[in-house]
């Protein structure tokens, strides 16, 4: 090796590190400090007033969180819950609608486009729209719930509130499910289709034995997005009722929601910080299984 | 077409109508909400036929109470500015993931984690170091935090897109005399111009729609339009008409922004995962 190319080779071996510094910096910044003053107040008891003058509890905060009365549990509980209801059920009925467009070929752009919609409403504007449309009084949702006879959801009831919850967060982000679905679709080489009808395969073992498999990765991505997204729930529940009814713990309280108000509804930031340590460590367990499956 | 397959297709129709009426039903109501009076607006029973009140819509504008003209200012410049924050910074990064396939994919899922963990886990100590460099309440405040996930969406999006640049480009350009920092500003960042415009579109999204962070870093001077909804449906809580006409206000430019952006939502919305 030349002299002349081994500097090359020095330039690009220090070039590589140099260009990731300023990412590096940053994130460090939003990630060291954090989570290191976070283990730091999660053995103290402190509040906004008190921040700089904090009382050593030891690991009182992690026994209130866990033990008893136990929040986090019961919060992750509904968090997983929730997750497994809206992903499953968007899976469900944005793949069925991918399916049920894909063949309408004059029309597919047009409803995509249309279809989409809900996905750009603010996910605050989303909650607003529960609390107005399910309002107790002059909700619309109530209103003809009466009309038909059955007697109406309501937000002050522990499951009708975590199910109002779901259908926001369903009809938001189905369409995200069907325009990823809808991509694969669109991307899957006819020709195999087009010889599997030839072969004689049928609506559904076409799709059970040609279809379903060549989406396993669409379908695989547009899980975990999604999973990601519904785990760190905050903006629908909160603007709907704060996490309510009942508290600390009610049918909506996110982990999110959980966090936020022990720290600002109640001030307790220790216990706050408490469970940002708890979830810190579930999070590092849980995010190199799921990412796996990113196909990285 | 025989008689089954007519049948077929027409139940087909149905069905697509009867969803794509659940998923508009709710915005065009707002809608509707945002066209009455507020008592209309709350009456009971739902009212659908009326004589439309555009009032509302200059009302959110003018009016004392709300500010929605400063709102939305803030949102721009916010969304704006972290946009063009996070790819400036994310650009050489992506890079190096790409071409030297720096720190491995330990390092690249290490700035994904990132966009996995909840917001609220950065509140306590970040506003305690805001408060103290007196970030609380500005715009510059809002744009910094909104780096936390908008880099790592910018990163992954634009590493996609340059895996897909053929190595030949930058090695003819080394072989003509170029340095390699030459060969990445002069050939690889003009290639990759449809990978910034994703992840600028998938970053001004999320900034413009953020509301955990907005609700809680802003007081007065730098409310975007999320927080300041938020603000409303506390304290107007019956009028229900103006709260829907800043809904609409806020939806439509995205809706409209989304139609014009659509052939990048998917690779964008999935990181690079699939290139729609």
């Amino acid at each position: 090796m030349t002299s002349a190319r081994k500097r090359r080779l020095s330039i690009y071996l220090k070039l590589k590190y140099l260009l990731v510094l300023p990412v590096i910096a940053v994130l460090l910044i939003f990630s060291l400090y954090p989570f290191l003053s976070q283990i730091y107040l999660s053995f103290y008891s402190v509040s906004i007033r008190t921040y700089w003058e904090p009382t050593f509890v030891g690991f009182d905060n992690y026994m209130s969180q866990l033990v008893n009365p136990g929040y986090f549990w019961r919060s992750l509980g509904i968090t997983i819950l929730f997750v497994v209801i809206v992903v499953l059920s968007e899976l469900l009925l944005g793949l069925g609608l991918a399916l049920l467009i894909h063949p309408l070929s004059r029309v597919t752009k047009i409803i995509t486009s249309l279809v989409v919609m809900p996905m750009f409403v603010a996910p605050v504007f989303v909650g607003a729209l529960g609390r107005l449309a399910f309002h107790s009084i002059v909700g619309i949702v109530p209103y003809y719930f009466n009309f038909i006879g059955i007697s109406p959801p309501s937000l002050t009831r522990f499951f009708d509130a975590f199910a109002i919850v779901c259908a926001l967060d369903i009809w938001q982000w189905t369409p995200f499910i069907f325009l990823i679905v809808h991509a694969g679709l669109m991307s899957l080489p006819q020709e195999i289709t087009d010889a599997a009808k030839v072969d004689g395969a049928g609506g559904w073992n076409q799709f059970r034995h040609i279809t379903l498999p060549l989406l396993r990765t669409v379908l695989g991505v547009a899980i975990i997005f999604r999973t990601m997204d519904a785990f760190r729930t905050f903006d629908i529940p909160y603007v709907l009722n704060q996490g309510g009814p009942g508290s600390p713990v009610g049918g909506t309280t996110t982990i999110s929601i959980l966090i936020y108000t022990m720290m600002l509804h109640y001030q307790k930031i220790g216990d706050a910080s408490a469970i940002v340590v708890v979830l810190l460590i579930f999070l590092n367990l849980m995010i190199p299984r799921i990412t796996k499956y990113l196909g990285i | 077409m025989n008689g089954g397959k007519k049948a077929l297709l027409t139940l087909r129709y149905l069905a697509v109508v009867l969803a794509m009426g659940i998923l508009l039903l709710p915005i065009y109501w707002i809608f509707l909400n945002s066209i009455k009076t507020n008592a209309q607006a709350a009456s009971v029973p739902p009212l659908w036929f009326f004589e439309p009140d555009l009032s509302h819509y200059i009302t959110i504008f003018t009016s004392a109470k709300f500010d929605l003209r400063e709102a939305m200012f803030n949102s721009l410049v916010v969304s704006v500015g972290a946009t063009a924050l996070a790819l400036a910074l994310s650009f050489t990064t992506a890079y190096s993931l790409s071409r030297y396939k720096t720190g491995g994919r330990s390092f690249a899922l290490w700035i994904l984690s990132f966009r996995m963990l909840p917001p609220v886990v950065f509140v306590i100590p970040m506003y305690i170091l805001f408060v103290k460099y007196g970030l609380v309440d500005t715009q510059l405040g809002l744009i910094l935090l909104y780096l936390i996930f908008n880099i790592p969406i910018t990163v992954w999006i634009l590493r996609s897109f340059i895996d897909d640049i053929p190595k030949d480009f930058e090695e003819a350009a080394i072989v003509d005399g170029c340095t390699p920092t030459q060969a990445m500003l002069k050939i690889v960042f003009p290639l990759s111009t449809p990978g910034l415009v994703a992840s600028a579109i998938v970053c001004f999204i999320f900034s413009f729609n953020e509301f955990i962070f907005a609700y809680i870093f802003t007081q007065s001077n730098a409310v975007t339009m999320p927080a300041m909804a938020a603000i409303f449906i506390g304290r107007y809580t019956y009028e229900w008409a103006d709260l829907s006409a800043s809904i609409m206000v806020m939806t439509i430019p995205m809706v409209i922004f989304s139609f014009l952006v659509q052939r990048w939502l998917v690779r964008g919305l999935t990181m690079g995962a699939i290139k729609g």
